[in-house]
């Protein structure tokens, strides 16, 4: 109720503020009009800062977007910092994001959700890899699943940077189908995925969790094996290993990345940015990144972006609260 | 409902505006309850989870938990902390469901079941929901407590419990009703006055009382023949009756105007300007000649008003000439018997004194002309009130020793419908009287009445063998009031005549000479 009215009144007060500061402007100018600023919610050198810094580059040298484009670093709160900051502006500035918009809400550590924002774009997206030491004694996802649900608390298994992640939540699905007691499980966490990568190979855990981008190498090295990935089907450069699907589990987990707006854009704004992103995702340029950052290309526009993000919230909640124990 | 309705104004108004109130304040108590209970769940749910997160990240809770027989510690914490924050309840959990901090101390390391903290255990959540796993329903927030490592150890749950909140904001609305009682009773109260000043303005009647009364007075106006006007202190008309609108020839635009635009006779209005009380005046207004009566209504020696009443004066005379008929007609007939009498009396005299010849001889001739005058009339006179009014003349004119009689050649059929007995009788009535009068002081007392039907008029005919009518008066004979005779009521004879001729759009026409006076009375059939 409160809420409602603060809203009501601010809202006045900007109608008002718009009406006096406007006037009569007979006819208003086409978006943009101003620089483009574009949010990338982390420290630079990550996943979100990498892609931002892309998505510039190539908007620029294409010619996509005649006006400047600025990548602002909003570091803080898995992401909610930068989408918080986004949440106050117009629509020049635009932010990128990932499912964590979705489960920081679903796990009570941000108040932000989707719907608070305007989702204009997903644009790539990563999967996510089981990992096992060379001597382990599994040879694929399955029999690891079988000892987890013989016993959840003889496995160790690692995990960067915190519970909740998509390297959690991936795991989680797959051993809760397999019928594992996922209150049980023995979780390590670690700072990074380096240090992920490092217990592996130093077998202090029994299994990993983690995207392919920071497995792949290892694997391909034969310091490690992956024994299951979370995609639809098998990637390119890791044939060998079987989708969770071939290992009678139906789970397809992506780790996407996207663009959000701030809320209430107007349906041309919104169309300036799909056809923008429409272009970029066309390019060479484009291509060539996800390449050389292992990124699969996973595009889907304004519309298909807003439904999404709604199937993906009610799928993470059910995952989050139903425990799949019987009394 | 109708039962319902037929209640007093007080009980009215009161009725509606209780009702009004109590709606209001029912549908806005009602509103904010439901408003408030929302908020206070809210706010429950808020500082739940916002407490459970605090407690989960106090160190001496995670020192507790990851050393074992600290329980005791932990129990102390949660019930202090728990009525800091006014919760009902704190429970702490180990990663297993065992019970480690409980409000009922027999739970104390017994297992909970794991579902509620699934999402905490698991993936670290923070959460609320609604709970009826420890105490009753409800509303909890849930933290989990993580280790140095970041795992999770155990769940905090801080619970505000449903009942309590719903009790306390009925509460809140308790004291707020002891409020709203005052403003009932202000609303009843004020009703009271409302309905005793409408009562004061309506002079303690009821409304359906003033309706009844309002039906009644339009009935009984439109009945009355008489016309009222009434008018207010600033002498605008209120009220105009039909009978007024007819007799003044007025319409109905003129109510709420002022009675100077209706009637324009300056006596009048100077009357009404001084508040005078008047009654039987009689007036010409706007040319009708009228019988009014002016009363001021007056209210604590204040002018409040003024009501006219009026009647049409020719309706007045009407009556009184009909009076005055047959009165005449009476004495006229007193008269004849009176006549008989003598003759009896003359005829037993010469009896008893043996002349019986004479006495034969006089009663011959007594019914001779009687028996003239009979047939005359009865065969050539047609219409039965003539007739009568005729005998009655006969016996008036022999009892005053005037020789009266009707012309043989008169002939009169029965009147036509348009002509009234009341007119026919003051035409043919006041012309034979005043005939009467005029030839009383005479020597020669000769009265010929005569009546012809021929054609297109009715002629009637009264000639006089008096002194005829000097030439000063011959104009003011026909005025209303001029009279050869003292006294008073007199005087209408001429003029009524007159009136009445004119209404039947006849003529009269008036011949003097020294040998008398000849009136002849034209009227079209």
């Amino acid at each position: 109720m409160k809420k409602l009215f603060t809203y009501l009144g601010l809202s006045a007060i900007f109608v008002l503020g718009a009406c006096s500061s406007e006037g009569a402007d007979a006819e208003p100018e086409s978006f943009p009009n101003d620089n483009i600023e574009l949010v990338a919610p982390a420290t630079p050198g990550g996943g979100w800062d990498a892609t931002a810094r892309a998505i510039q580059k190539i908007l620029d040298d294409e010619g996509i977007v005649e006006e400047n484009i600025n990548v602002v670093n909003k570091p803080g709160g898995s992401g909610e910092v930068g989408w918080q900051y986004t949440k106050e502006k117009d629509a020049h500035t635009v932010a990128i994001d990932s499912s964590l918009l979705i489960t920081n809400n679903l796990l009570g550590q941000s108040e932000l959700s989707y719907e608070d924002l305007t989702p204009l774009a997903i644009l790539t997206t990563e999967w996510i890899s089981i990992a096992v030491p060379n001597d382990s004694p599994f040879e694929d996802a399955t029999e690891l699943m079988e000892q987890l649900k013989k016993d959840p608390t003889s496995i160790k298994i690692a995990l960067a940077p915190g519970l909740g992640n998509n390297d959690h939540l991936s795991f989680v699905q797959a051993a809760k189908e397999f019928g594992v007691d996922v209150t049980k499980l023995n979780i390590l966490i670690y700072e990074s995925g380096g240090d992920v990568v490092t217990a592996l190979l130093g077998n202090h855990v029994d299994v990993a969790t983690m995207s392919v981008s920071e497995s792949k190498e290892q694997h391909l090295a034969k310091n490690f094996k992956i024994i299951s990935v979370s995609s639809e089907e098998r990637l390119e450069g890791l044939e060998e290993v079987q989708t969770w699907k071939e290992q009678g589990i139906d789970m397809v987990f992506p780790h996407w990345r996207g663009i959000v707006g701030p809320p209430d854009m107007t349906e041309e704004e919104i169309a300036y940015y799909d056809d923008a992103i429409a272009k970029m995702v066309e390019t060479e340029a484009w291509k060539t990144l996800l390449k050389n950052n292992d990124w699969l290309p996973f595009y889907k526009n304004s519309a298909e972006t807003s439904e999404f993000l709604k199937v993906q919230t009610e799928n993470y909640d059910k995952l989050l609260t139903d425990s799949g124990l019987t009394d | 409902m109708k039962n319902l309705l037929n209640v007093s104004l007080q009980t009215k108004i009161m009725g509606l505006i209780v009702s009004l109130v109590i709606g209001i304040i029912f549908v806005s108590l009602s509103f904010f309850t439901y408003y408030e209970i929302n908020q206070s769940v809210e706010n429950s749910t808020r500082i739940g989870l916002q407490t459970a997160k605090t407690v989960a990240n106090m160190n001496s809770v995670e020192e507790a938990l990851t050393m074992l027989n600290q329980n005791e510690e932990l129990q102390h914490l949660a019930i202090r902390i728990s009525s800091q924050v006014d919760a009902n309840f704190i429970i702490i959990e180990n990663r297993d469901g065992k019970i480690l901090a409980h409000p009922i101390e027999d739970k104390i390391n017994s297992y909970n079941k794991i579902h509620e903290n699934f999402k905490a255990i698991v993936f670290g959540g923070y959460y609320s929901l609604v709970s009826e796993q420890n105490v009753g329903l409800s509303i909890v927030g849930k933290a989990p407590i993580f280790n140095d490592q970041k795992q999770v150890i155990g769940v905090v749950t801080v619970g505000y419990l449903k009942d309590e909140i719903i009790t306390a904001t009925i509460n809140r609305v308790k004291d707020i009703s002891i409020f709203v009682i005052f403003i009932i009773l202000i609303g009843v109260i004020s009703s009271i006055l409302l309905a005793r000043n409408i009562r004061k303005d309506t002079l303690d009647l009821e409304p359906r009382e003033i309706a009844t009364l309002y039906r009644d007075r339009n009935a009984i106006l439109s009945s009355i023949n008489e016309g009222i006007i009434a008018m207010d202190n600033s002498k605008r008309i209120t009220l105009m009756n039909q009978a007024a609108q007819n007799i003044l020839g007025l319409d109905s635009t003129y109510e709420n105007k002022p009675i100077y635009d209706a009637i324009q006779t300056p006596k009048i209005t100077e009357i009404i300007e001084k508040n005078q009380t008047h009654s039987s005046l009689e007036i010409d207004i706007n040319g009708y000649v009228v019988i009014l009566n002016i009363f001021p209504i007056m209210k604590e020696e204040q002018n409040v008003g003024t009501v006219l009443t009026f009647k049409d004066k020719t309706e007045m005379l009407k009556l009184m000439n009909t009076l005055s008929e047959v009165q005449t007609l009476s004495d006229d007939l007193r008269a004849q018997t009176h006549e008989f009498q003598n003759k009896l009396y003359v005829i037993s005299g010469l009896l008893q004194l043996g002349h019986q010849e004479e006495a034969l001889e006089m009663i011959q001739n007594e019914s001779v002309i009687v028996q003239q005058n009979n047939n005359l009339i009865f065969e050539q006179i047609k219409d039965l009130k003539i007739q009568a009014l005729l005998f009655g003349k006969i016996g008036k004119a022999s009892e005053k020793k005037i020789d009266f009689h009707i012309e043989e050649t008169s002939t009169l059929g029965v009147f036509p419908k348009h002509i009234t007995t009341a007119q026919s009788t003051i035409i043919i009535g006041n012309l034979i009287d005043n005939a009467f009068e005029a030839v009383a002081q005479c020597v020669e007392k000769k009265v010929v009445f005569f009546a012809v039907d021929y054609g297109e008029e009715i002629v009637l005919e009264i000639v006089d063998s008096g002194m005829g009518i000097s030439k000063e008066d011959i104009d003011l004979i026909f005025d209303q009031g001029y009279t050869t005779k003292s006294g008073s009521g007199r005087g209408f004879g001429l003029s009524n005549v007159i009136k009445v001729v004119k209404e039947l759009n006849g003529s009269i026409e008036v011949n003097c000479e020294a040998s008398g006076t000849t009136f002849t009375v034209f009227i079209p059939k």
